[in-house]
């Protein structure tokens, strides 16, 4: 339960150029939050026109709130109105109920593994 | 009965102990884990809020307190007030995310829907506003051992 800081690491997936995956590690809360975003917007533009797939892993991370919940939607809100995709993977149980409450579970696709969420993104 | 009464700076880089601090404890006194983490999410959504708006003063000061009952939490912030922030205009907002997904979209992307996730987190949410600050009370009852709510 002792949660401070996040670490964040962008890839982009072996089988798919177009796919980045971020992997959060550790808490996204109102301090970190915006941390996080410095980090992962340069490396969304250079696919910014093209749509494109970015995935979150959310497996390791500990803890959001609101702030941290508010930046996913950003992204989410932002894929979608370049024709491109959001998706979450195994976020923990603390992390998706925050998810469920606020109403965003409407909204977001949550896979149980980054291949799953890959496989989505192929059938698309 | 149980109480803590804690005074800090109205700075956001305090929060995170203070609410780890609090959960912790929910845990001491037989809170569940789940229970706990709301516990930590709901003390981290009233401090900020009241940090970033009731609070105009650099030095301004944040009071928590916290009683710890055998069945439920009570936990009471207070600001300063000083910002405008009108919590029953924030309330309404949040609540058009209950219904129609379509129209929250951009208002779930931007900050400001914590309240909304206290209410849902807990089981009482009492906000009061005057000229002296915002106080905040929320209450979380103890679940029964083998009940888990669902939404």
């Amino acid at each position: 339960m002792i949660n401070a800081g996040l670490s964040v690491e962008i890839r982009t997936a072996e089988s798919d150029a177009a796919i980045k995956i971020v992997t959060l590690v550790g808490v996204l809360d109102t301090i970190s939050a915006p941390k996080a975003e410095e980090v992962i917007d340069p490396a969304l533009e250079q696919d910014e026109q093209n749509g494109g797939c970015l995935i979150i892993d959310c497996s390791k991370l500990a803890y959001m709130n609101s702030d941290g919940l508010a930046l996913l939607m950003r992204y989410h809100v932002q894929k979608r109105r370049r024709n491109g995709s959001f998706k979450i993977v195994a976020p923990a149980a603390c992390v998706k109920e925050i998810i469920e409450v606020s109403g965003a579970i409407k909204m977001l696709e949550i896979y149980k593994s980054e291949q799953e969420a890959v496989i989505s993104w192929r059938r698309k | 009965m149980r109480n803590i009464r804690l005074y800090f700076p109205a700075d956001l880089k305090i929060v995170p102990g203070i609410r780890n601090m609090i959960a912790r404890t929910a845990l001491t006194f037989g809170f569940s884990e789940r229970e706990c983490y709301q516990v930590e999410t709901i003390v981290d959504e009233i401090c900020n809020n009241a940090i970033e708006h009731g609070c105009s003063r650099p030095d301004a000061e944040i009071t928590l307190e916290y009683k710890i009952e055998p069945d439920y939490l009570e936990i009471t912030v207070k600001d300063e007030g000083g910002k405008e922030f009108n919590p029953e205009t924030v309330r309404q907002r949040n609540e058009l995310l209950a219904g129609n997904g379509s129209k929250s979209l951009e208002f779930l992307e931007k900050r400001g829907h914590g309240l909304f996730i206290v209410k849902r987190l807990s089981n009482s949410l009492d906000i009061s506003v005057g000229q002296e600050g915002t106080i905040v009370r929320v209450i979380k009852k103890k679940e029964p051992e083998g009940i888990t709510k669902t939404e």
